[in-house]
């Protein structure tokens, strides 16, 4: 035990040695280099720079811009993204990789193509893939698709494919380049659900319109359907709740997004309302037999989930380098469950979480952050504690508490390394087929993700 | 076995992170002069003056359309970085260059908008704006004092 304690301090010191060592010769590297120029060295550096400053007179002038050139109207903006993780745990498998082992199964790639046809009108749209242990699986999608005509500031329309606006980041959740952190809080953006939470098809209406001493307040939304994949997040939880299923089917109903973002007077806060709604079928065949044996196996059955309302409260306020940001988000709905002509079960789905986050970037290469995210399957019962009283099980299956730190790396403009690790308590959002032997209470989660950008 | 490697990537993170806080910041440094920083606009452009506000949303992409009896489309501009730039976000965009690079890239991944026009110099971007209509950058005041291509605009609070 002690010899292990010894080894642990060793690491750790030898670590930090050689990180300062690393970072004393960065910031000494451009010290030394101005040091060493001698004074004809000076003097040819002063005349390069009066040449250089002359020639960009000479080409200012020759640019020759017309009033209504260099529009860019009709050229093809190309951008795009790859980004690849790996996460450890040291128990318990998450987000449906075999992290207890390790996983590389953790990456992304983007590309899109867009361009304004004139100061009102644009098009473009995303290819999306991605890879989440089970999910995913590098397969190649359309992620967004659509036209924007902006009228006016305060109304513009969309349609086509469209991000759905829920929360400060839903829009952008893909994108781990614009954040601090390589795992948003999952009590907000949870991972599994990411194939139907990111879009919606359909319409969308947006606008921004100043209210002088109040602010300003940005607006969008959306209706349409949400695409629910067969072999998605939507169906592991189905499984996860109800064991082997086959010929698992959705059939979406309606959905609509909205949100509401208010620049508040006071420099740097936000506030913002999210609400959001779905309803669907599911229809799909039980593998095992049901409802204590009433139900045998291969039965024909569906699940109805009924008028689904997501609200998000958000907050983000940012002064200099520093960025603070807080949200919570209720989700409930009334799922009934049966046989094609027999309903076996009604209950509501009712749950919430919260989280909050502050993030600083010390200088141009690097920035740190921390979070603690809660996420609870009842709001009434957070801990769970009625629920273990009551003889259904433990407490911490019922909430999910995740306490995150994390450090991004700038290495150049377009490419970013990040470093974080999450100690968890309780085992809510953790899949039991992923999970065979159980699953423990506290657990911890470390993750390194490299991302490049253009 | 595995809880050391975890432990030890945990506490690589934290280490990181300590040895990162010590590394000196590279933004406006707090000892450097102010630089004064005017807003500049196409001459042809009949408006004088504009609220710190609306010249925010301008730079964020909220306010398209400027407030003449032609409603001319805006056209901004940005110096690709340097201390002019930073002073320019941090008096009237309130976002770090950080920030601010993140924020149109939020908005180009989305499809909601092209990375704005950029330059590498004062010059550049001032040719620029006196010869496109509805153009509007920034400089540092002392490089626009003898200038009579492009016309500076007065930000009210």
């Amino acid at each position: 035990m002690r010899n292990r304690q010894t080894m642990r301090n060793r690491q750790a010191m030898l670590m930090t040695v050689i990180l300062l060592a690393i970072c004393g010769v960065c910031m000494n590297t451009s010290a030394v280099a101005q040091s060493n120029l001698t004074d004809v060295d000076q003097q040819q550096a002063a005349q390069i720079s009066a040449l250089r400053s002359e020639l960009e007179d000479l080409k200012s002038q020759s640019m020759g811009y017309d009033d209504d050139s260099d529009s860019g109207f009709g050229t093809i903006d190309i951008h795009g993204f790859v980004s690849q993780g790996f996460m450890q745990s040291d128990r318990n498998n998450y987000l449906t990789l075999n992290t207890e082992k390790g996983s590389f199964q953790y990456n992304d790639l983007g590309l899109n193509f867009s361009t304004a046809l004139s100061d009102k009108l644009r098009l473009g749209t995303q290819f999306y893939s991605r890879d989440l242990g089970t999910l995913g699986n590098n397969q190649i999608e359309v992620d967004w698709a659509f036209a924007d005509y902006r009228w006016k500031d305060s109304l513009g329309l969309r349609f086509g494919k469209i991000k759905s606006s829920q929360g400060l980041y839903n829009e952008t959740r893909d994108y781990d380049m614009l954040r601090t952190f390589a795992l948003l809080p999952q009590a907000i953006y949870n991972e599994i659900n990411r194939g139907t939470e990111i879009a919606i098809h359909g319409l969308g209406l947006y606008g921004d319109t100043a209210l002088g001493r109040a602010g300003g307040l940005s607006y969008q939304a959306q209706f349409g359907q949400r695409s629910i994949p067969n072999d998605g997040g939507y169906a592991l939880f189905l499984e996860n709740a109800l064991g082997n299923l086959d010929d698992i089917q959705f059939d979406e109903d309606y959905a609509y997004a909205s949100s509401l973002i208010w620049d508040t007077p006071l420099d740097g806060l936000r506030l913002g309302i999210s609400r959001g709604s779905q309803s669907f079928d599911v229809n799909y065949s039980n593998r095992n037999a049901m409802f204590g044996g009433f139900i045998p196996a291969g039965t024909a059955m569906l699940s109805t989930i009924d008028d689904m309302v997501v609200h998000v409260l958000s907050a983000e306020y940012t002064h200099n380098n520093l960025i603070l940001a807080a949200e919570y988000i209720t989700s409930r709905g009334d799922v009934t469950t049966g046989t094609t002509t027999t309903t076996l079960s009604q209950t509501m789905l009712d749950s919430d979480g919260a989280y909050l986050s502050a993030s600083y970037r010390l200088n141009d290469r690097c920035e740190v952050g921390t979070y603690f995210s809660s996420a609870h399957s009842d709001p009434s019962d957070r801990d769970g504690s009625d629920y273990e009283a009551a003889g259904t099980g433990p407490s911490w299956t019922r909430y999910q508490r995740d306490l995150a730190v994390c450090t991004r790396v700038d290495l150049t403009e377009n490419w970013i390394l990040k470093i974080e690790g999450h100690k968890m308590r309780g085992t809510r959002d953790l899949m039991a087929m992923h999970n065979p032997s159980g699953a423990n209470p506290d657990w911890l989660l470390f993750i390194v993700k490299t991302s490049l950008s253009f | 076995m595995k809880e050391r490697r975890v432990i030890n990537g945990i506490l690589l993170t934290a280490l990181l992170t300590v040895v990162l806080l010590s590394a000196p910041s590279t933004t406006l440094a707090a000892d450097a002069p102010k630089i004064q920083v005017a807003l500049i606009i196409n001459p042809k452009l009949a408006v004088k003056d504009m609220t710190k506000k609306d010249l925010k949303d301008m730079f964020l992409g909220k306010k398209t359309q400027w407030a003449d009896k032609d409603k001319t489309p805006v056209v901004f501009v940005m110096l690709k970085g340097g201390d002019v730039h930073k002073q320019f976000l941090k008096d009237f965009v309130g976002k770090t260059e950080a920030q601010f690079k993140t924020y149109w890239k939020k908005q180009v991944f989305t499809g909601k908008a092209k990375m704005p026009k950029d330059f590498k110099t004062e010059k550049e971007m001032m040719a620029y704006i006196a010869k496109t209509k509805g153009a509007i950058g920034y400089a540092d005041i002392k490089t626009i004092a003898d200038q009579t291509t492009v016309k500076k605009l007065t930000v009210k609070k």
